[in-house]
């Protein structure tokens, strides 16, 4: 069972970054990150796992674009922290998603493979999470502060695209 | 070249002028379609646009998706429609859309005619979810069509 817990790092646990330190994901600064990450603690074997997935999230951020093909953004400490945060907090049987820049400059990650069972999740520069889910027509979007664990109705929406999604295999 | 006005009932008038008047703003077209210059914009099989692209652009503060009318228009037709109006032509496929996508996502036609046959979709919400949200719609009403699976494509 893959629950949706606290990151094994804490919320607040990676370093503030200083002003002049910002991470570019598509020189790969992102990964370097996640590197120096790992060294602060022995990873458990579920550690582990959870870096794997760390991992694949920022290979999908490394390889986002801009919504219309343009350079992405320079990668703030702070976007850095959210993408870790949120990839530990999405269940490890949920693949990882596409991701690229909105124009409003927040990272979205779509899943969205079957049109009539999507999910997408906006990690937005205001330490917010924004999400909109479309299954079979029924509507469901929201937004709210990013803290320690997902909003509930993340929760219940990436739970009932993965019903489906299983469903469909 | 000057694109023909099309008729309510789905085939070209000759083509003449087209000026805007309330009739032409608050008209509401059949089938517009985006021009996908790219592979990398579309994906699968059956093809789909990529959702993003059902996102709308910000102009002057105004949120729009940029589309064009092919009402009565033929396949080959659109195809020469798009090419006009992207870089990288001839581009690879097409996304369309019918009215009714834009009915459940709660967004309206706004056509411009600038250029001709261009068709603002607007009424996009402020939030982003919601903005997300609509464009979901979009994505799962669409009709993508790649270049070599038309009649118009084949012919290449």
């Amino acid at each position: 069972m893959n629950a949706i817990a606290a990151p094994w790092w804490g919320p607040d646990s990676w370093p503030e970054a200083s002003p002049s330190r910002a991470y570019t994901a598509r020189q790969g600064h992102a990964r370097t990150a996640m590197d120096e990450l790992l060294t602060m603690s022995t990873p458990s074997p579920l550690e582990l796992q959870r870096s794997r997935r760390i991992a694949g999230f920022l290979s999908a951020l490394e390889a986002a674009e801009r919504w219309d093909g343009g350079v992405a953004p320079r990668m703030t400490a702070q976007f850095a922290r959210m993408v870790f945060r949120f990839a530990v907090l999405v269940p490890t049987d949920v693949p990882v998603p596409e991701c690229y820049y909105t124009p409003e400059g927040s990272i979205c990650f779509d899943w969205d493979e079957d049109p009539q069972n999507q999910l997408s999740v906006m990690l937005q520069k205001s330490n917010r999470i924004a999400y909109a889910a479309y299954r079979a027509g029924e509507r469901v979007h929201g937004s709210a502060d990013f803290a320690a664990s997902l909003p509930d109705e993340l929760v219940l929406a990436i739970r009932k695209w993965k019903q489906r999604a299983c469903t469909k295999r | 070249m000057s694109w023909c006005w099309p008729s309510e009932s789905g085939s070209s008038e000759p083509a003449r002028s087209v000026e805007r008047s309330a009739e032409f703003v608050e008209r509401s077209f059949e089938v517009v379609a985006i021009g996908l210059n790219e592979r990398s914009k579309f994906s699968g099989e059956p093809p789909k646009a990529k959702k993003k692209y059902f996102r709308p652009r910000d102009v002057d503060g105004v949120k729009e998706l940029s589309t064009f009318s092919v009402d009565g228009l033929s396949d080959e037709a659109r195809w020469t429609l798009l090419d006009a109006q992207l870089t990288k032509a001839p581009i690879p496929a097409r996304s369309e859309l019918r009215k009714e996508a834009f009915a459940a996502a709660e967004l309206q036609q706004h056509p411009d005619w600038e250029p001709e046959r261009h068709v603002n979709i607007i009424g996009w919400p402020a939030s982003e979810d919601a903005i997300d949200s609509a464009a979901q719609v979009l994505y799962a009403h669409q009709s993508c069509v790649r270049r070599s699976e038309s009649p118009a494509g084949e012919q290449r």
